[in-house]
């Protein structure tokens, strides 16, 4: 099996605060993992130092067995790595349900007919097939919260991130999500505060706060 | 009846240069009857034009501090301007615009820049509605006292600090998901002949109003 993203003896840096010291990680081809650590502990940190919006101080991140440094490296890692942000208001950009699914497979220049099948697949995979023509801004917390993630997933990432991604959401929602993480067949890191007892078999990697 | 945006934009750009040229008032209000031709095209509502009110509201002013014939022509262009801003372009929405702005290739820096005061105004007016909503729920009564002022203050700077985050999570999200400079659109337009049909309209009655006052004569 292969390996997909490594992070080896990260510091990172926010504030005053060194919020990583020294975190080791890697993730294979269609390896599932928790980031699990309470509030405060740096998941979202981790996450944004993998996508290159956070530099580390120290360390070396490495992609598909290749150095991630230069931002001409990270743009090509964003197109294989799927990032479902904490907040669902601040990753959705589009008016309607639809265009904001369809934004990034724009962005990667499918076809538009291939669009339009892909877009009524992820719609119903998440339940919410039935919001399609909506506006974003009229939804509930929870269907953004879908629409969010399914509009990463539509991209198929290699990794998908996914940053406390049960918040706010029903039982259905999360069984929603749930059984599409299970079932999906790439690279999933986790994160979450909670321990989550429908991933028991997934590997687990801590976070301490302090 | 749906106009392709690109020709929205131009039919605008150029009457909206013609109004704001014309120095005087037979030649602006000629353009009354082509506002009431896209009105019945566009069957725009009513309600829309409520959006004149407080930009009158600011006109006032003008009444106040320049002679009333300037005043008055004044006032009949930018109504009239606005009333064209909002039958031919605020009718659409934005992301189409956007996208629109880039097919009639302009820079994407200035596109870019458009997009983001478009998303920022949102976001602060968002934001803004929590805070008071905050504040409310907590007690706040906006009052002429020195508490309110402080209050509005802190809720001021609060909501500048939290839009400039919230607009580098938009930017981040974006980058995420690809994106290279274009902004891509879902629903794709095409101009067909009833795009071509009112833009050729709309050159003709334009350069008629241009002949008719002589040309360049018209804006001295
Ligand atoms: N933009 C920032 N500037 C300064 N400090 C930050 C910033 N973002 C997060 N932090 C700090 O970094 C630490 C880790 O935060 P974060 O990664 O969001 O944790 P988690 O996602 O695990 O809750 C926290 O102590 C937080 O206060
Ligand atoms: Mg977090």
């Amino acid at each position: 099996m292969g390996e997909i993203f490594r992070a080896e003896d990260v510091y990172v840096k926010r504030g005053e605060n060194l919020v990583l010291k020294g975190f080791n990680l890697a993730v294979g081809e269609g390896e599932k993992l928790l980031l699990l650590g309470p509030n405060g502990s740096g998941k979202t940190t981790f996450f944004e130092v993998v996508v290159g919006f956070v530099k580390p101080e120290r360390g070396r991140l490495l992609f598909m067995g290749k150095p991630v440094e230069a931002e001409s490296d990270f743009r090509l890692l964003r197109r294989k790595v799927g990032y479902v942000f904490q907040d669902p208001e601040s990753q959705i950009l589009m008016p309607t349900v639809e265009e904001e699914i369809a934004f990034g497979l724009l962005n990667l220049g499918m076809p538009r007919s291939k669009i339009r099948e892909e877009v009524e697949m992820v719609l119903s995979a998440f339940g919410i097939s039935h919001l399609k023509r909506k506006f974003t801004h009229e939804l509930s917390w929870g269907e953004k919260r879908l629409l969010s993630i399914a509009s990463i997933a539509v991209m198929k990432p290699e990794l998908f991130l996914l940053d406390e991604p049960f918040a706010g959401l029903d039982e259905r929602g999360v069984r929603i999500v749930a059984s599409f993480l299970k079932e999906y067949d790439k690279a999933v890191i986790l994160a979450s505060h909670t321990e989550l007892n429908f991933f028991e078999d997934w590997d687990k990697f801590y976070l301490r706060a302090d | 009846m749906s106009l392709d945006p690109r020709v929205r934009i131009i039919a605008f750009f150029l009457v909206a240069v013609s109004v704001a040229l014309s120095r005087s008032f037979s030649a602006v209000l000629f353009f009354l009857p082509y506002l009431v031709f896209i009105l019945f095209l566009e069957r725009v509502k009513p309600s829309h034009f409520k959006k004149l009110i407080p930009a009158n509201l600011f006109l006032v002013f003008i009444f106040l501090t320049v002679p009333l014939r300037e005043a008055l022509l004044i006032f009949v262009k930018c109504n009239l301007i606005l009333s064209f801003l909002i039958v031919l372009v605020s009718t659409e929405r934005f992301p189409v615009l956007i996208h629109a702005l880039h097919h009639l290739k302009l820079p994407d820096k200035l596109v870019h820049l458009v997009f983001f005061t478009y998303r920022y105004v949102h976001i602060i007016d968002e934001e803004y509605r929590t805070f008071m909503k905050a504040a409310k729920a907590r007690g706040f009564h906006p009052k002429t006292d020195r508490i309110t002022y402080k209050t509005l203050s802190y809720i001021l700077a609060n909501l500048i600090v939290r839009s400039y985050e919230k607009s580098k999570w938009a930017y981040k999200s974006m980058v995420c998901r690809g994106f290279h400079g274009v902004f891509p659109l879902y629903y794709h337009f095409e101009m067909g002949f009833k795009d071509l049909c009112f833009l050729g309209f709309t050159f003709v009655y334009v350069g008629a109003l241009w002949a008719r006052y002589s040309g360049l004569k018209m804006f001295m």
